[in-house]
């Protein structure tokens, strides 16, 4: 048996259906001035080293202010995790929070999580009566306002984690899954900064649960995600928190 | 670990070494004017060239989303790099561009490893690597290396491990913590072995540039036979003090590379762009910046041999990296309690050997990324408290 026969089983086992990546097309970037400028600035400051794990600490408050504005939460740093871009986010929070063999309630923009379920051994329906097997329900703006209600009225009963990506909604909205009360503890925001900004691959985890596990799992994959980067994205929260 | 001072966060994850390495950096950040020890990352400036060549991609807005792989021009040089330097027979279909060397070993775990698979790990080790390997369902098997031995692979106590379930070895070379290098008659029966046994070779040459007085690197992967069995790890951060950027490469047979590129499109995606065109800067740009890294590594190294030595703290011979892996079984210190100290009385952080497996106890690992003056202040703070503690026969 050769080396690459020795590899077929995993290989196979764990690419066959494997979707393809979401968001491959090539976008034009474009940087605000400010953007622009906070790199250039953070290069010749010497900021090229490791970043604190979890992400910068700026970054990581203005992420939760702009979430507290906007949503009416009550984040701190300490609940922020930057990631390299979204792809990251969605690995670490569905390899983390979905068990092998459980079910992903995803009922709109499934691809957006196929990929890590498909890694993680979960698998993703739109709608589902086990409930009892569910272990994450991944919603994003685009379901519809009763349907996602309906959801996070079962999500009450179970004991689901609730995932919120934002990452594909041009217009953020104002609703969050954690200002339900009883969810906050179990709810997970994912954003990331912009598509015509993805090449700086800047993304980021908010929310009261797993932070530790998350951080550490984040940690053992890329450590830490570009430090030039996380300046650069930290100027866009000052341009828009003034 | 005895000492009932050590405050619960470190207490909490002792026997986690990974987590017990970040605890102690996170205590170290609420103690002022300590001297850092600890982390692998490079103090010092990233070379301008680099810098440069990063500000002028965003000057010119070369920033957008590359493929997952990389850019290809990055995967070309990073390439041409090993064939010319490594004498590995690679193009750029063997090469993924990673987010930092630690994707790259994520990611061949996840494409090598089923459940149940074992994988033998040179002891000690960086334990990043367990991580990877429980994450991908595989089980870490030891091969225990010796200090009277500078910490080389002995080929004997590779073939003494492998069984049925053995796929892959794990080589680190310069290694971490120890410092020690597999030498290349050592590799050589190493590589007979692997043949032999039909197993997986992955070579960690991170610290490939960073090797002292005689010793010099070697590549398996350019063996005869090693080429189809052989993924060799190696990256940007330490080499060129640019560990911010994140990037790291793997150069590996072209069915596992695909495998990589699809698994990271879904766990990372690309690496970010300017840092690839600044990880492109380094790898054809001038290398004298290097050269004078390991010059400075050097004579902080010879500082730090001779310091400990007059604390009566025993040391393998280090041959490569950037850290001193120090026996600190004399003291009679746990190696927890006494890391612990050091960093509490004596405001130096530096990580206990169990950190890096259980089996370490009576170790330090101790980097050399301060400038001499600030090595040989640590070195002054240390003495007192190992003298304080020592326990006395």
């Amino acid at each position: 048996m050769t080396p690459p026969e020795r590899l077929a089983r995993p290989l196979a086992s764990r690419l066959a259906g494997l979707p393809a990546p979401m968001r491959d097309e090539t976008v034009e970037p474009i940087e605000p001035p400010g953007f622009t400028d906070a790199a250039i600035d953070a290069l010749n400051k010497g900021e090229t080293h490791y970043a604190d794990r979890p992400g910068l600490g700026q970054l990581r408050n203005a992420i939760a202010r702009d979430l507290n504005t906007r949503s009416g939460l009550n984040l701190t740093n300490a609940h922020v995790t930057i990631t390299c871009g979204a792809a990251e986010a969605r690995f670490l929070v569905v390899r983390l929070l979905a068990k092998p063999g459980s079910l992903i309630v995803c009922p709109s923009e499934p691809a957006a999580a196929a990929g890590a379920a498909h890694l993680a051994e979960a698998q993703i329906v739109q709608e589902t009566s086990e409930w009892t097997e569910v272990s994450l329900i991944y919603l994003t703006p685009a379901c519809e306002t009763a349907q996602r209600d309906a959801l996070l009225e079962r999500a009450l009963a179970s004991q689901a984690f609730i995932i919120w990506d934002l990452a594909f909604a041009e217009e953020k909205p104002k609703f969050n899954p954690a200002q339900i009360a009883e969810l906050s503890a179990r709810t997970l925001t994912i954003d990331e900064l912009s598509p015509s900004l993805a090449g700086w691959r800047v993304g980021w985890i908010a929310g009261q649960p797993m932070v530790g596990p998350l951080r550490a799992f984040k940690q053992s994959m890329t450590i830490a995600t570009t430090t030039v980067s996380q300046w650069a994205a930290l100027s866009l929260f000052e341009d828009r928190q003034g | 670990m005895t000492n009932p001072n050590i405050p619960e966060e470190v207490r909490a994850v002792a026997a986690n070494p990974t987590q017990l390495r970040y605890a102690l950096m996170e205590l170290s950040a609420t103690i002022p004017d300590v001297i850092a020890l600890g982390r692998g990352d490079p103090d010092l400036d990233t070379p301008p060239h680099i810098i440069a060549a990063a500000q002028q991609a965003i000057r010119e807005g070369r920033t957008g989303l590359t493929p997952v792989a990389g850019l290809p021009e990055l995967r070309e040089a990073i390439a041409a790099k090993l064939r010319r330097e490594n004498g590995l027979d690679v193009d750029r279909d063997n090469i993924i561009v990673t987010t930092g060397g630690q994707e790259g070993v994520f990611l061949m775990m996840q494409a090598l490893l089923d459940p149940s698979d074992e994988i033998l790990v040179p002891d000690p080790r960086y334990t990043s690597y367990d991580d990877s390997i429980e994450k991908a369902g595989g089980s870490l098997v030891m091969i225990p290396t010796d200090h009277d031995d500078a910490f080389n692979l002995r080929p004997e106590a590779v073939e003494a491990a492998i069984t049925a379930k053995t796929k892959a070895l794990l080589i680190v070379t310069p290694g971490n913590p120890t410092s020690g290098i597999v030498t290349e008659d050592r590799l050589r029966a190493i590589a007979e072995i692997a043949i032999r046994h039909n197993l997986i070779v992955i070579s960690d040459e991170i610290y490939e540039k960073f090797i002292y007085d005689n010793w010099r690197h070697f590549s398996i992967g350019s063996l005869p036979g090693m080429a189809e069995r052989t993924i060799t790890l190696n990256g940007f951060s330490k080499t060129y003090a640019m560990t911010g950027f994140r990037v790291g490469y793997v150069a590996a047979p072209k069915d596992i590379i695909a495998a990589m590129i699809a698994l990271k499109a879904h766990t990372s995606g690309p690496a970010a762009t300017v840092s690839q065109i600044a990880a492109l800067a380094a790898i054809t740009g001038p290398q004298t910046c290097v050269d004078e890294f390991r010059q400075i590594f050097t004579e902080r190294r010879h500082v730090m041999i001779e310091g400990l030595r007059a604390l009566n703290i025993d040391l393998s011979d280090p041959r490569g990296a950037f850290y001193i892996w120090a026996n600190t079984t004399t003291t009679g210190i746990h190696a927890t309690e006494l890391s612990y100290l050091l960093l509490k009385e004596g405001r130096v952080l530096i990580f206990p050997g169990n950190s890096f497996g259980e089996n370490w106890s009576g170790y330090l690992r101790m980097s050399l990324l301060q400038p001499v003056e600030v090595l040989r202040e640590a070195l002054a703070r240390m003495a007192p408290v190992v003298e304080r503690y020592r326990v006395k026969a």
